[in-house]
């Protein structure tokens, strides 16, 4: 839990301004004037229900009398924006909600609860280091490095990383965000929200994002997105692969070098902005050129061409029922699972699930009726 | 704002709505003045934020809330003016960050507002949920069950037994019972739950 301090000096100032002093808090709350005077000392804090009236009086609303301060034990959320859209307080404080809510799932996962799974020691954004643990990953996905890396083999690792993964439909254009992480120092736990509702093409790299994030938790802010954004070209591009594709096309024009990156974009089936990223990565690396062509420009164009990961995995009269069977079948996720004992132990109803996949409550009934009824 | 207004969490509304017509802003009793009223985030949480999952388990249980006869009522809604809005929005987030929220997980966005509301108006708040109720016990605001609810209207006269009765055996059709139905109906109203003929427990 974070911990909570009073703003003393504004409180007592605002006290001082409407002529109240110590006995007369005390009375207009219903508390001793010993009790007030603890608060005034950080002895002890207000109960909440104390806390609202001193804020009714004093004229002060929660955040001009409390400083909060976060706790290293608080749920840490991340999330993959989508676009130039904004990530606001309201979000953050939301994800925290759920992260809370989740570490009472939990206790329902079917995880070793005595150990944690391996991470990096001393993540370092750094090239080679990357390269290193790009290529110590695909080993244990049993992928060569000529190999693509396929959708099975890395869903297939987050459960050893005692990751859940939580397939939601968050619409394309209504949410902000494609992905949500959530990681549960209390209990070793991260959960990814994955949205379907995203290009087919971009899904590998947002695994493969949040699987670093999973290695590397040590790394926070802006370090955290460069490991992860860097790690994830080099998972699905290894750097052998990266050098083969470089030394082919290096010479080409601009006309050439979009044709390449587009065919190996489609048979990596992954967005053509991460093969350009990669390959320009290894440019500036061994201080070479550039490429001639925006990988970004033409992702939009790109991505028109194929469905949603949504549309592709459930067909068009999909309900509640058939979209959790097909995650449960692809995803091999225990969160629905884990959810339904959850909402049975607790006698919980759909409204909590609005709550926890953060979908409308009318979703919320759909899934709800959906878990108990099989 | 005046005294003995009752506001309903979004599944009070919806065991209660159907059955009772018109629900909102009606007053009723006879030792005192009632009148229910819901959080104005209703018609949003249900109509507005639509669905991506093609099933209609909510439009099949709860058919009668898009019905224009049914909105009408919940148009009679209260109105809250800014200066209330923040300072409910202030007292959630005080909730929100207590100690005793964490002990209750699972209460929506919309619940604490409504206990925001119950707090700054000192008004009663209706729920089934059990961290809901609980939670706002701890933060002294006066809640009750929808039973409880029931056994007000009755003792004030503004439904009969009958009518209690219909709404048991609505909510085993449905099914969507409170906890603790058959020992809550029998402490209020002292008989059993009448049982269906679906066939529902």
């Amino acid at each position: 839990m974070s911990s909570k301090k009073l703003h003393i000096s504004r409180i007592l100032t605002a006290a001082e301004r409407k002529g109240y002093n110590q006995a007369d808090i005390a009375k207009a709350i219903g508390v001793t004037r010993q009790i007030v005077s603890q608060w005034f000392k950080e002895e002890k804090f207000p109960k909440p229900i104390h806390l609202i009236k001193l804020g009714s009086i004093l004229s002060l609303d929660f955040d001009q009398m409390v400083f909060v301060e976060e706790n290293e034990n608080d749920p840490q959320v991340a999330f993959r924006k989508k676009g130039h859209s904004k990530i606001y307080d309201e979000h953050i404080s939301k994800a925290k909600e759920m992260g809370v809510v989740l570490e009472l799932l939990s206790e329902h996962l079917p995880f070793d609860e005595l150990s944690s799974p391996p991470v990096l020691i001393k993540p370092q954004v750094d090239y080679d280091y990357i390269n290193k643990v790009a290529d110590s990953v695909r080993k244990e996905l049993n992928k060569s490095p000529k190999e693509i890396i396929d959708f099975r083999s890395l869903i297939d690792f987050f459960p050893k990383m005692k990751a859940v993964l939580v397939p939601v439909l968050w619409g394309e254009q209504k949410s902000h965000c494609n992905a949500l992480h959530i990681y549960l120092p209390k209990k070793s736990t991260t959960w990814i929200y994955f949205n379907l509702d995203v290009h087919i093409h971009d899904f590998k790299f947002w695994m493969a994002h949040e699987l670093a994030h999973i290695k590397a938790i040590k790394l926070k802010g802006d370090e955290a997105e460069d490991f992860a954004d860097q790690f994830a070209e080099a998972l699905l591009i290894s750097q052998e692969q990266t050098e083969f594709i470089y030394n082919k096309i290096k010479g080409a024009n601009f006309y050439q070098q979009k044709e390449y990156i587009l065919k190996y974009a489609e048979d990596m089936v992954i967005s053509p902005s991460i093969v350009g990223c990669r390959l320009n990565r290894y440019a500036e690396h061994i201080g070479r050129e550039k490429l001639k062509v925006n990988q970004h420009a033409m992702a939009s164009d790109f991505n028109r061409q194929f469905n949603l990961l949504s549309n592709e995995i459930l067909s068009s009269d999909f309900n509640s029922r058939t979209y959790i069977k097909k995650c449960e079948e692809l995803f091999k996720t225990p969160f629905f699972v884990t959810l339904k004992e959850y909402l049975l132990k607790h006698s919980k109803s759909a409204p909590v699930i609005s709550e926890i996949m953060n979908v409308s409550i009318l979703d919320a009934y759909e899934i709800y009726a959906a878990l108990m009824n099989e | 704002m005046s005294d003995q207004q009752i506001i309903l969490d979004t599944n009070a509304y919806l065991r209660l709505g159907h059955s009772i017509y018109p629900l909102i802003h009606k007053k009723f009793g006879k030792t005192a003045t009632y009148s229910l009223i819901i959080h104005p985030f209703l018609e949003e949480e249900v109509i507005k934020k639509s669905g991506r999952l093609n099933s209609d388990s909510f439009r099949l249980k709860f058919y009668w809330f898009f019905d224009e006869k049914y909105k009408k009522d919940r148009k009679l809604n209260i109105s809250i003016s800014k200066k209330d809005f923040k300072e409910i929005n202030s007292i959630v987030k005080t909730i929100r960050n207590s100690e005793e929220f964490r002990s209750y997980q699972g209460v929506s966005d919309i619940d604490l507002w409504c206990l925001g509301f119950g707090l700054h108006f000192n008004i009663r708040l209706v729920t089934d949920d059990t961290d809901m109720f609980y939670l706002g016990r701890e933060l002294e605001v006066e809640m009750i069950s929808t039973l409880e609810l029931l056994k007000l209207m009755l003792d004030e006269g503004h439904i009969s037994f009958e009518k209690i009765k219909e709404i048991a055996h609505y909510w085993q059709y449905l099914p969507d019972i409170p906890h603790n139905f058959e020992k809550e109906f029998f402490r209020l109203f002292g008989e059993a739950v009448p049982k269906s003929d679906f066939g529902c427990k």
